[in-house]
C-alpha cells in the first residue's frame, strides 16, 4: 500500500505520532525523531515496565531516532533525513517548527518534493491560534462535550479514551494520502495545513446540521437519539443495562413482535419513526416496562434471534473475552522492550494487501540511530515523485 | 487540479458512515454518482427538516450526482452493473453478503472491472459471530467499551453526542479506499476492503487495551471507568467549567490562594488537606470530583466568563462546556473556514461543515450542492449509454421515478 514511502514523524504527544503510526500498519517506513528526553506521553498515564502505555501504542510501527531538533548538528541531521523523505508530520502549536527551523519552507529547500503536514490546535492564524488545545480541551471547545450527557446536564466529557485526538490522526492519514495521490499526478510535494479545531467539527457534521436546521443547541439525551426511537439503553430485570435501536423501519415489527406485544405495531401513533419521534414519551414507558421484566441476558438471545439491533454494555474485561473480537484476532499480544503487552489490529481488512498490514510493537527511543543514519549516508538516493 | 480528479466513485450507502465517505472523496475531486432507492436515502426521512429536505441527508451528501432506482427489478441491478463497469470505488453497506446476494458483490464486478476498490462497511465486518447482526451508533459505542468511559456508576448510561462510530467510519473507509487506489497505481489492480464500525471504534481505544492489559499500579488516573463520576465540570450561572491554576513552581499556591479568596472560598484555604490537594487540580480526575461538592456551590454565583477572567489573570486555564451556539460564535469558525454555505433548489442557502484538510497546493473543494432524489438519474443513464426510449421504458415499468420537474 505505502510500501517505499518514507514518513517523518516530527510531532509529540498523540495526534501526530498516531497518523503515522496508522501510515506504518498500511507499510509505510515511519522514522520517528524522537526529543531527548522522549516525549510527554513516555511519562503521562497507566505506566508499563515503567513507560507510558499511552507512548506504546503511540509508537508501534515506528523507527526510532533521538534527534534534539533545538541543537543546530541533530537539525542538520534531520534535515539530511528528511532528504530521503516523502512526508513530515507534525503536530506542534503554530509557529513552533518555523522556530526549530524544521518548517515546510526549511525542508522544502532540501527536498522540493516533500508532502509536509502540518497540524496545529485552531490553525495559524486567528485570535485562537496560540490557545492550548489537547483532546479534553478540545472536546469542551468544539461543543463535542456539550451534546454528550445525561439529560439535564451542562455537557460531560469522554474519559481517558482521546476520540478527539485519534479523528485528528485519522485526518491527518486522509489528508496525507490525497497528498500522495496527488504528487503522483502533478509530480509535487506540497503543505497541508489542518487542526485539531477543524477535524472535530468535522467529525460533529451530523449534528451540527440539526443547530444550523434550527438554531437550537443539541442538548445532551443520555443515552436516547434526537431523530431515531427507540434507540436507547433500557434497565433490565436483573439490574444491568441494553440498548436498542430501531434506525430502519423494518426493525420495529421485529422488536414488537420480539416482546410480544403487536398492538404496538398496529398503533398509529408508533407506526413510522418520524410518529415514534412525537411520540416519544407514550412509547419509552412501554418499552422500559417491558424490557425491565427480564433478565438482560435474554433479551439480547430473543432480540439477535429476531434481528432487532441491540447491544450489551461492555467493560475492558468483556472485550478481552468477546467471541467475535477473538474470531477477528482483532486483539494482538506482542512483545516489546517493556515486556508484552495488548495493542488492537489495523482494523480495515484488505482482500490484496501487497504486503500483511500488521502492528510491530514500539520500540525504545534511539534504537534505530545505527541503522537509519547508515542508509542516508549510502550515496543513491530516493527518486522523488513522478518518475 | 483536484487531488482525485476522474475518479468515480459508486456510492450504494445510505445512513452515516458511506455518505460521509462518498461526501469526502467528492471534496477531494471524485465523481460521486449516489445510487438511491426510489424511496431514497433513509437518512432523507430522518430528523429535523429545512424546507422539508433533512438536515441530516444535506450534511452528509453534498457534491453527488443521484440516480435513484429499484433494485428489486432485474432492469434496475442491470443499471447498477453497468455503471460498476468502469467504476474506481464502489462503497456499499448494504451489510455482509447481500450484495453477492443482488448480483454486485466484489467477485461479481472485479471480473469485468479488476481495477474496482470495493469497500464494504457493514456493523461488525464479515467474520465471526456477530456478522449478521443489525447494529446502530448506539450499539457500536456500547459494544466497543465507549460508555465505561461516560455517565456515573449505577445511573443510565451515557452516549457520545456526535455520531463518533458512523462518522469516523466514514473516515476510516477513506482511508482504505485512498491506500488502495494508490497500490492500484502501481499494482494495476484492486481489491475489497472491508470496513467494520466494530473494528474501527476498538482500534480507536487502543490505548485502553493496552493500559488495563499489565499495568505497573492501580491508578494512573486512566486505570478507571465505571467507579468514577460523569466528567461535568463545575456548573455556573450559564455553563459548566473546568479550569486549573498553573502548574509552574512557586506560581501555583498564590494563584489557588487569590483564586480561593476572589470567588468567595477563602475559608477553605483554612484546612491544609484542601488546600494543598486544591490547588494542584487540574478539572478533571478523581482530585476535582472530590471537592466538587465544595467548589461546584461557589461557582454558581458567578458566570463562566466571570470564572474565565479570574483564571485566566491568575495564569492559570479554564475551559468550558461550550454549546454549538458558543462554537460558532466564535470569529476562528470563520477564519479556518469551517463553514461553508451551499445553494440547494428547495432548501435554499445552507450551511454545512468545512473541509478539514487544506491541502495548498490541490485544494480539496466542495463541488455542490447535496443532489435531489434521482436529480442526475436521466442524465447518469445517458452518460452510460441508454437511449431516450430505453429511459422512458424504465419510467413505464417503475425501475426509475418520474421525471423531476
Amino acid at each position: 500500500m505505502l510500501n517505499g514511502i518514507r514518513i517523518l514523524d516530527v510531532g509529540g504527544w498523540g495526534v501526530g505520532p498516531v497518523a503515522c503510526c496508522l501510515m506504518g500498519c498500511l507499510g509505510a517506513d515511519v522514522i520517528r525523531f524522537e526529543p531527548p528526553k522522549f516525549d510527554g506521553l513516555y511519562y503521562v498515564g497507566t505506566q508499563q515496565g515503567g513507560v507510558g502505555t499511552a507512548y506504546l501504542t503511540g509508537h508501534f510501527n515506528e523507527r526510532n531516532i533521538i534527534i534534539d531538533l533545538k541543537k543546530d548538528e541533530d537539525r542538520q541531521l534531520g534535515l539530511k533525513i528528511a532528504e530521503t523523505a516523502d512526508v513530515v508530520v507534525e503536530n506542534h502549536p503554530a509557529g513552533a517548527m518555523e522556530k526549530l527551523g524544521f518548517d515546510y519552507e526549511t525542508v522544502k529547500k532540501v527536498n522540493p518534493h516533500i508532502i509536509y503536514c502540518a497540524s496545529s490546535g485552531y490553525g495559524t492564524t486567528g485570535p485562537m491560534a496560540h490557545s492550548p488545545s489537547n483532546d479534553p480541551l478540545m472536546q469542551l471547545a468544539s461543543g463535542f462535550a456539550g451534546t454528550t450527557g445525561a439529560s439535564g446536564s451542562m455537557g460531560e466529557m469522554f474519559r481517558f479514551v482521546a476520540a478527539v485526538d485519534y479523528t485528528t490522526s485519522l485526518n491527518i492519514v486522509q489528508a496525507v494520502l490525497l497528498a500522495l495521490m496527488a504528487r503522483e499526478r502533478t509530480g509535487e510535494g506540497q503543505k497541508i495545513e489542518m487542526s485539531q479545531f477543524e477535524a472535530t467539527l468535522s467529525m460533529q457534521s451530523t449534528r451540527i446540521a440539526e443547530y444550523f436546521a434550527t438554531g437550537k443547541n443539541p442538548v445532551p439525551m443520555g443515552s436516547a437519539n434526537p431523530s431515531i426511537v427507540p434507540s436507547q439503553a433500557f434497565k433490565t430485570y436483573d439490574n444491568k443495562y441494553i440498548n436498542v435501536s430501531v434506525h430502519r423501519e423494518e426493525y420495529w415489527p421485529r422488536l414488537c413482535k420480539a416482546i410480544n406485544m403487536a398492538e404496538l405495531e398496529n398503533d398509529p401513533r408508533f407506526a413510522t419513526n418520524a410518529d415514534r419521534v412525537t411520540n416519544r414519551d407514550a412509547l419509552i414507558p412501554i418499552l422500559e416496562e417491558k424490557i425491565a421484566s427480564e433478565p438482560a441476558r435474554w433479551w439480547i438471545i430473543l432480540f439477535r434471534r429476531s434481528g432487532v439491533p441491540c447491544g450489551t454494555y461492555n467493560t475492558v474485561d468483556d472485550i478481552y473475552n468477546d467471541p467475535h473480537i477473538r474470531a477477528n484476532k482483532m486483539i494482538v499480544k506482542l512483545n516489546t522492550a517493556w515486556g508484552p503487552t495488548l495493542y488492537t489490529d489495523f482494523p480495515l481488512k484488505f482482500s490484496n494487501p501487497p504486503v500483511p498490514i500488521k502492528v510491530t510493537p514500539t520500540v525504545k527511543p534511539d534504537k534505530n540511530r545505527r541503522e537509519i543514519l547508515a542508509e542516508i549516508s549510502k550515496p543513491e538516493k530516493k527518486a522523488k515523485g513522478k518518475g | 487540479m483536484v487531488p482525485l480528479k476522474d475518479i468515480k466513485v459508486l456510492e450504494l450507502a445510505d445512513e452515516i458512515a458511506g455518505p460521509h465517505c462518498g461526501m469526502q472523496l467528492s471534496d477531494g475531486g471524485a465523481d460521486v454518482i449516489k445510487v438511491e432507492p426510489l424511496t431514497g436515502d433513509l437518512s432523507r426521512h430522518r430528523g429535523v427538516k429545512i424546507n422539508g429536505e433533512s438536515a441530516l441527508f444535506l450534511s452528509l451528501n453534498r457534491g453527488k450526482r443521484s440516480i435513484a432506482l429499484s433494485q428489486a427489478e432485474p432492469g434496475g441491478r442491470e443499471i447498477v452493473l453497468r455503471l460498476a463497469k468502469d467504476a474506481d470505488v464502489i462503497l456499499e453497506n448494504y451489510g455482509p453478503g447481500r450484495a453477492d446476494e443482488l448480483g454486485f458483490g466484489y467477485s461479481d464486478i472485479a471480473k469485468s472491472n479488476p481495477r474496482v476498490v470495493y469497500c464494504s462497511i457493514s456493523p461488525f465486518g464479515e467474520k465471526g459471530p456477530y456478522r449478521d447482526y443489525p447494529a446502530s451508533e448506539l450499539e457500536i459505542q456500547g459494544m466497543a467499551g465507549y460508555q465505561w468511559f461516560l455517565g456515573e456508576a449505577g445511573e443510565p448510561p451515557v452516549r457520545l453526542g456526535p455520531d463518533l462510530a458512523g462518522v469516523d467510519t466514514g473516515i476510516w473507509s477513506f482511508i482504505g479506499i485512498m491506500a488502495a487506489l494508490l497500490s492500484r497505481n502501481k499494482s494495476g489492480v484492486g481489491q475489497k476492503i472491508e470496513s467494520s464500525m466494530f473494528m474501527n471504534m476498538l482500534a480507536m481505544i487502543v490505548y485502553i487495551i493496552t493500559a488495563h492489559y499489565n499495568p505497573d499500579q492501580p491508578g494512573g488516573f486512566h486505570f478507571t471507568g465505571p467507579f468514577d463520576h460523569a466528567e461535568t465540570g463545575y456548573r455556573t450561572k450559564d455553563r459548566a467549567i473546568l479550569f486549573g491554576m498553573p502548574l509552574v513552581p512557586g506560581k501555583t499556591e498564590p494563584a489557588w490562594e487569590s483564586f480561593c479568596k476572589q470567588v468567595g472560598l477563602a475559608e477553605l484555604l483554612e484546612d491544609p488537606y484542601f488546600k494543598e490537594k486544591g490547588m494542584r487540580m487540574v478539572g478533571i480526575g478523581r482530585d476535582a470530583q472530590e471537592f466538587k461538592p465544595v467548589i461546584e456551590p461557589a461557582m454558581e454565583n458567578w458566570t463562566s466568563d466571570e470564572i474565565r477572567k479570574i483564571v485566566e489573570g491568575l495564569g492559570g486555564y479554564f475551559a468550558m462546556f461550550k454549546t454549538y451556539q458558543d462554537v460558532f460564535n466564535e470569529p476562528q469558525v470563520k477564519e479556518v473556514r469551517m463553514i461553508e454555505e451551499i445553494d440547494h433548489p428547495v432548501a435554499k442557502k445552507i450551511k454545512v461543515m468545512g473541509i478539514p484538510w487544506k491541502l495548498k497546493a490541490t485544494p480539496a473543494q466542495i463541488k455542490g450542492p447535496p443532489p435531489l432524489l434521482g436529480q442526475h438519474t436521466a442524465e447518469i443513464l445517458r452518460e452510460i449509454g441508454y437511449s431516450r426510449e430505453e429511459i422512458t421504458a424504465f419510467r413505464k415499468s417503475k425501475i426509475i421515478n418520474e421525471e423531476i420537474d
